[in-house]
Parts: C-alpha cells; sequence; structure tokens
C-alpha cells in the first residue's frame, strides 16, 4: 500500500515535471482518466509546481491568438459575430450611400452664383444659390424669424439704378425653389446684387420693395 | 558551459522570486483588491464547465500573459509558444469538465495542460532546436503577474525554501525538465552524467520536494 502510493506519488510528480515520457507518459495519462488517486497526485504536484509557472515574467499574448481559438472552436462569440455584422453594416452604410450619391452626381444642378443676404453688419438671413444657367433659385432661410402678416419677397437689383425685380416671395424657413422668368435670368449675374424686403402679406403691393431688410452679392460658388 | 548558464538562469530566476518577494507581494495584493484574484480562474473554469463562453474569454483575458510567457521560457520561439498557448485553451473549452474543483485551484490544472503542449511540442521536433537567445531577448519587460492572489507569495516561499534544501544535480535536474521540457535522456547528455543517475537526481529530488511542501 505505502509502496504503491510512493509509486504513484513518483509517477504523478515526474508526469507533471515532464520526465515521465514515451510509453510511460501515455500509460500514465490513461490511468489518470480513470484513477481518481492519480488525478488527487497530479493535482497535489501540479499545486506543489505552480510557483515556479508563476516565477516567469507574463508576456502579452499576440491579439489574433484569441481569435485563432475561437475560430477553431467554432465559437460563434459576440465577436465574431461583430465582425460580420460590422462589415454588412458597412456594407449597407455605403449602398445607402451610394443609392444617394448617384441621383444626387447625376442631377446635381450646376450652381451657378451663391449670395448670403444679410442686414448690415449682420449675419446672412438667407442663403441663394442660383442654379442651371439661372433658371432656377433656391433660396435657404438661415437666421430670419417669420414676422406675422407679413412676408419676405426676393428681388433682383439691376446695376445702375433700374428698378428692381421681384423674384417672388420666399418662406422664412426651410427652402423655396423657384423657377426663374426667362427675362429676369440675365440679371442674375456674378456681382449682381440681391435682396430681400419685408412686404405685406403675398407681396409688394406696388411692385417695389417696400422695407429692404436683407441684401447680398451674387458671388462664384465656393465649390 | 551554455547548459550551466541556462540552469543557473532558472535558478536565478527562482532566487529573484524570492528576493522580490515584497514587491511581488504588494503587486499581487493590487491585482487581487482589483479583482483578480485565484479564486476568479476558479470560478471562470468552472462556469466554462457550463458552456459560459463570456467566462471562457475572462479566462484567456487573465491567464493568457502568465500562459505564454512560460510557454515562450520552455519553447524559446513566439509561434510555437502561440500554438501552445492556443491548445491549451482548446483543451480547456473542450475538456472543463474533467476539472475537479475539489483537488485543487484551477490554475496548476491549467498549467499542466499548457506545459504538456509544450512538451508534446519539443518532442515532435527533432532535433531539438537551439536555444533562441534572439527570442529570449524580445521578452518585454517584466511586469508584476496579474495571476494569482496574495497566497502565490507564500507558496514561492515555501517552493524556494524546500528547492534550496536539494543538492545541486537535483535542484538543476528539476529546474530545467521544469523550464526547458527536458527528458531524463536530455539531462543526461546535458549534465555529461549517466541516464541513471540523472533519474535518480530526479527522482529522488522530486521526494525530497514533496516531504519538504508537506512537512
Amino acid at each position: 500500500m505505502s509502496m504503491d502510493s510512493d509509486d504513484l506519488n513518483d509517477l504523478a510528480a515526474e508526469y507533471v515535471l515532464g520526465t515521465l515520457a514515451g510509453a510511460e507518459r501515455v500509460a500514465f495519462e490513461a490511468r489518470l482518466q480513470r484513477d481518481p488517486a492519480a488525478m488527487r497526485a497530479v493535482a497535489r504536484w501540479a499545486s506543489h509546481l505552480q510557483p515556479l509557472a508563476d516565477a516567469q515574467p507574463p508576456m502579452i499574448p499576440p491579439p489574433h491568438l484569441w481569435q485563432r481559438i475561437e475560430r477553431e472552436l467554432g465559437l460563434p462569440s459576440r465577436s465574431k459575430m461583430r465582425t460580420p455584422m460590422w462589415i454588412a453594416a458597412a456594407v449597407a452604410a455605403a449602398l445607402i450611400i451610394v443609392a444617394f450619391l448617384i441621383p444626387d452626381l447625376m442631377f446635381r444642378p450646376t450652381v451657378n452664383s451663391v449670395a448670403q443676404l444679410a442686414p448690415q453688419g449682420g449675419q446672412p438671413a438667407f442663403v441663394v444659390s442660383v442654379l442651371d444657367d439661372q433658371k432656377k433659385l433656391l433660396i435657404r432661410a438661415a437666421n430670419v424669424s417669420a414676422v406675422p402678416n407679413q412676408s419676405y419677397e426676393l428681388w433682383a437689383v439691376p446695376p445702375a439704378g433700374a428698378a428692381p425685380v421681384s423674384l417672388g416671395v420666399i418662406a422664412p424657413t426651410g427652402e423655396t425653389e423657384r423657377e426663374v422668368a426667362e427675362n429676369v435670368r440675365g440679371l442674375l449675374t456674378i456681382g449682381a446684387t440681391l435682396a430681400v424686403s419685408l412686404e405685406p402679406e403675398g407681396g409688394s403691393p406696388t411692385g417695389t420693395p417696400t422695407t429692404v431688410m436683407f441684401a447680398g452679392t451674387l458671388t462664384p460658388p465656393t465649390e | 558551459m551554455t547548459d550551466f548558464d541556462t540552469s543557473s538562469k532558472s535558478e536565478r530566476r527562482c532566487a529573484e522570486l524570492i528576493a522580490n518577494r515584497d514587491d511581488e507581494f504588494n503587486d499581487r495584493l493590487a491585482a487581487a483588491k482589483s479583482g483578480l484574484t485565484v479564486r476568479d480562474t476558479d470560478r471562470m473554469l468552472i462556469a466554462c464547465q457550463g458552456g459560459d463562453r463570456e467566462a471562457f474569454s475572462g479566462l484567456y483575458r487573465l491567464t493568457s500573459p502568465q500562459l505564454f510567457g512560460l510557454a515562450f521560457r520552455i519553447l524559446r520561439r513566439r509561434d510555437w509558444a502561440e500554438e501552445a498557448v492556443q491548445e491549451c485553451f482548446v483543451t480547456i473549452w473542450r475538456r472543463a469538465k474533467d476539472y475537479r474543483p475539489d483537488l485543487g485551484p484551477a490554475l496548476p490544472w491549467i498549467t499542466v495542460i499548457l506545459r504538456n503542449k509544450c512538451l508534446d511540442r519539443l518532442r515532435r521536433e527533432k532535433p531539438l532546436q537551439p536555444l533562441d537567445e534572439s527570442a529570449a531577448a524580445e521578452r518585454p519587460d517584466e511586469g508584476p503577474s496579474p495571476l494569482e492572489g496574495a497566497l502565490a507569495a507564500d507558496d514561492a516561499r515555501r517552493l524556494k525554501g524546500c528547492v534550496d534544501q536539494l543538492d545541486e544535480d537535483q535542484r538543476k535536474s528539476i529546474l530545467l525538465a521544469y523550464y526547458e521540457g527536458l527528458t531524463h535522456e536530455q539531462l543526461a547528455a546535458r549534465l555529461a552524467a549517466p541516464l541513471g543517475t540523472v533519474k535518480s537526481w530526479v527522482r529522488r529530488g522530486l521526494q525530497r520536494l514533496k516531504r519538504c511542501l508537506e512537512s
């Protein structure tokens, strides 16, 4: 009995140390599967010698090692799921961008000029873009508030003191798109002045600006 | 000459461990306070038995630096050390149910698996690769081990005390076997001693260790 347990202890010790090799090692490993005494002896020696392992300085393994382990085990772990989902999200985002970009690129209007209409010394209240060879205007309300029972009206102001030409009533919020009458297009050149007046609701009753609030000059688009 | 250097290097590591005991103790205490204790590895491994992948990845984060360091020490090649750690964790996951918490803590159980993977690799490769000293040079700065609680320092002191009591030949044989995975035959060649003599150094050395540790 004592001899047996001594033998077992020796075997377990050399197994844990690693000097038990070849057929002896294979045989002992087989015994370890079914012999609780052998398991206990190995567990004891593993604990005894653990400080030798602890004495080694740790080294950080490369990040891909964990992925290799997951892959080999076929674990559909979160980080594994994350990659395809991330890719799918990226692809979807790319598709959405392309879907918006293609029409945008194909139908993007040509911007001829831009004017920032501001009060004297103030921030722009409206930004007006002249598009498609002066056929269209895009008016963006930037920093302006609606006035009850009043309307804002946009004007082209010709040089040399000619009378301003109405480009219509514009909304104080959001964007207004406006077709430009053929006879007015010639006024919307670089350097021309645009103005916005405050009018009674519905627009100027006289055909000339009542109170000019904001003004600016058409300049080439920055892009 | 090289042989002697190598074995004394192992001994030096052991001596350093003891010399730095207080520092290491404090480091480990700090690690324990931050929640990284040996009990965590036990709990995680037990959770792995139930297929808890979160616990498995936690166990990897907690133990892989120490295991990778040990594997590199034994194998002296990064690629082999990576493979050993990979094989080790594959085995941990597949055989987690074999772990018996009543027989001892998780970490020694894991270390046995890792060292077996390393030994398998060493014994598969013939002839044994020469020590890769350039690879040894790339070892990063030694940091405190995140493993183990404050308990470990006591265990280390105890083991060191018992290793110190061994004869020179016994000590050298055991440390070379542990850190370089040498077989009896390789030990005999390395220490230029007859096979039977080396076997007896190892066996008697281990027996004395046990008596000392369990006294």
